[in-house]
């Protein structure tokens, strides 16, 4: 493997210090996790309290992936409200009403706070609390923020889970089970299961599930794995119930998953031999399937800036399995419990950065000139005008990229914009 | 409140952005939230703009509450003074600006850049008729009335 050749970090986790940068950010609020969370959990409508501002920031983000009348909406606070002359919890009720009486079959309305809602102290909790009563057990009603003021872009799926975990039922059984934590495709939760299945690991459960009626039971015997890298609030909460974490990098790569798969079944006591014999044709096949981008990839530098928290391992990724050469990789926050079994796997000489500051990473990027620069939507297609080749960190969280079967789908979202530079003159377009 | 489904209809500061972005030499100064950065894409994806609209966001978030969110903003300001030079500054709040009342315009007045500053003030849309499409006309107004203004007191007179 690459994982050779390349210099590798071995600090440990608390010594290893981004660059804390502090300026203009450009990154999504929480309220962009909707797109995702909404298909997922299939029988829950999230409404936003918020402004125009946060209506039209979904519509625009959520662009053209979504056709049927959507399961989220926006209650626009209006003049009335900001200025206190109506009572906003009799306004939200009214909402509420309007959004059942068109969707009867909901069986759970996430209150999604905002920016505009959170400054002028509207408590959703509250509201949460109050409309559960009212409606009587028939609907769920649970709040959580999403504004950009206390979260980026991710952040928005780690509080909605957060809060959800919050009342999860208490699980009293003896034996051990496991928790898959963080929203993955169906594709990649089926995948999963089997192959958990095939080493005796029954039973797992995936939070969040298609059914937000179906909800985990959670306790001390409960082994937690996260899918995704930012949940750190969600584990917390998780953690209060009494259950562990199980350390692992997560499952990006046939190294990722790997590494994945083997901390769920040490911990459930399954022999190296089961393992080998279940995990070695997925990972072999994964390792197939990344060798054919490897050419492609093998060389090429990246830069990726600060978006969707999926930054350092899938740096390490592109560092370890495809042989790519990361210049700067920011992220905008980082979370050291979360990424522990990361760091020790990340390359070194690289320029890390937590937080940001856009003029000057991008004067960076431009200095710098990597092949291959990750960045959010905004700013993607000023890059390629400038001849430099992007990806849109937000087709990371739209795509099934988790999982061995998903490793070479995973290369191949790096590889093809570098091949498009060499089908179209570079350039030629604007 | 109003229960809102499905919208193309942008808020009212998107037509500032889009004032600043027609002209040459002109920065737009946004106090505003990390998240109204998403207006950067209705520029370079939506209209396949091969710029960044020229928009600098002041991207306040809860802790700034707390400390000062009147301070990020001259920072801001400067900053994006210093890095794009432009001929004249804008300034304007998001919807969630206004209601800190940090009153930029005031603010960038005191902050004594070599440019004229204009401070972007929407008229309030009355509530019935929030059914407009964003509101660039306002800001064309006070730019250009500012700009004549500015025209006669202090550029010299070409002849
Ligand atoms: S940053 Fe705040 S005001 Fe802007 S869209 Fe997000 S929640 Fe709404």
């Amino acid at each position: 493997m690459t994982a050779d050749v390349i210099a590798v970090s071995t600090q440990p986790v608390e010594r290893f210090q981004p660059v804390q940068e502090r300026g203009q950010r450009a990154v999504f609020c929480g309220l962009t996790s909707i797109i995702w969370l909404h298909r997922k959990i299939q029988d829950a409508f999230f409404l936003v309290v918020g402004s125009r501002t946060c209506a039209h920031l979904i519509q625009s983000a959520a662009g053209v992936m979504i056709f049927a009348e959507p399961r989220f909406g926006t209650a626009v606070l209006g003049d009335r409200d900001l200025a206190g002359m109506a009572d906003c919890h009799d306004e939200l009720d009214r909402v509420v009403a309007q959004v059942l009486e068109r969707r009867p079959e909901l069986k759970s309305i996430f209150l999604v706070g905002s920016c505009p809602s959170e400054v002028i102290k509207l408590d959703l909790d509250n509201a949460a609390g109050r409309l559960s009563r009212e409606y009587d057990g028939q609907v769920r009603f649970v709040a959580y923020s999403g504004s950009g003021i206390e979260t980026t872009f991710t952040q928005g799926e780690d509080n909605c889970l957060a809060s959800l975990a919050a009342d999860l039922p208490s699980d009293t059984r003896e034996e051990s089970r496991l928790l898959v934590v963080g929203t993955v495709p169906d594709i990649v939760e089926d995948q999963f299961r089997r192959l958990f299945s095939q080493m005796g690991i029954e039973g797992v459960d995936f939070f969040p599930g298609s059914q937000s009626t179906d909800l985990p039971s959670i306790g001390k015997n409960t082994r937690l794995l996260l899918a995704q890298p930012f949940l750190g609030e969600t584990l917390r909460a998780l953690e209060s119930h009494g259950a562990t974490l199980l350390p692992a990098p997560f499952p990006l790569g046939a190294e990722g998953s790997n590494a994945w798969f083997r901390s769920a079944a040490d911990a459930f006591g399954v022999t190296a031999q089961v393992q080998d014999s279940v995990l070695t044709p997925p990972r072999l096949r994964a390792e197939a399937a990344l060798g054919k981008y490897r050419d492609e990839l093998a060389g090429k530098s990246f830069t990726m800036l600060p978006d969707s928290q999926l930054e350092i391992p899938l740096a390490r990724f592109l560092a370890r399995e495809c042989g790519m050469t990361p210049r700067e990789v920011g992220t905008p926050f980082f979370d050291a419990r979360v990424m522990e079994a990361e760091v020790p796997l990340l390359p070194s000489e690289v320029d890390w950065v937590e937080g940001q500051d856009l003029d000057p990473a991008l004067d960076r990027v431009r200095a710098a000139r990597p092949d291959l620069t990750v960045c959010g939507l905004g700013i993607a297609n000023p890059l390629e005008a400038e001849g430099l080749r992007t990806k849109w960190s937000i087709e990371l969280l739209f795509t099934p990229i988790q999982g061995f079967e998903q490793a070479g789908d995973l290369a191949e979202l790096f590889a093809r914009p570098l091949r498009r530079e060499q089908a179209l003159e570079v350039g030629s377009w604007s | 409140m109003e229960l809102t489904l499905w919208t193309y209809e942008g808020p009212p500061h998107v037509g500032a952005i889009r004032i600043a972005a027609s002209m040459r030499d002109v920065h737009l100064v946004l106090h505003a939230p990390q998240g109204d950065t998403y207006a950067d894409l209705l520029f370079t994806m939506i209209e396949r703009d091969g710029k960044r609209p020229p928009v600098t966001y002041t991207t306040f978030q809860a802790r700034d509450l707390g400390a000062s969110t009147a301070e990020k903003f001259l920072n801001t300001l400067q900053a994006a003074y210093d890095h794009h030079k432009p001929a004249l500054i804008l300034v304007a709040d998001s919807c969630t600006a206004e209601l800190l009342q940090d009153q930029p315009g005031t603010l960038a007045e005191t902050a004594g850049l070599p440019v004229p500053v204009v401070a972007w003030k929407w008229r309030r849309i009355p509530e019935k008729r929030t059914g407009e499409p964003a509101k660039p006309f306002s800001t064309w107004c006070e730019l250009s009335s500012r700009l004549d203004e500015m025209r006669w007191k202090s550029f010299p007179r070409r002849e």
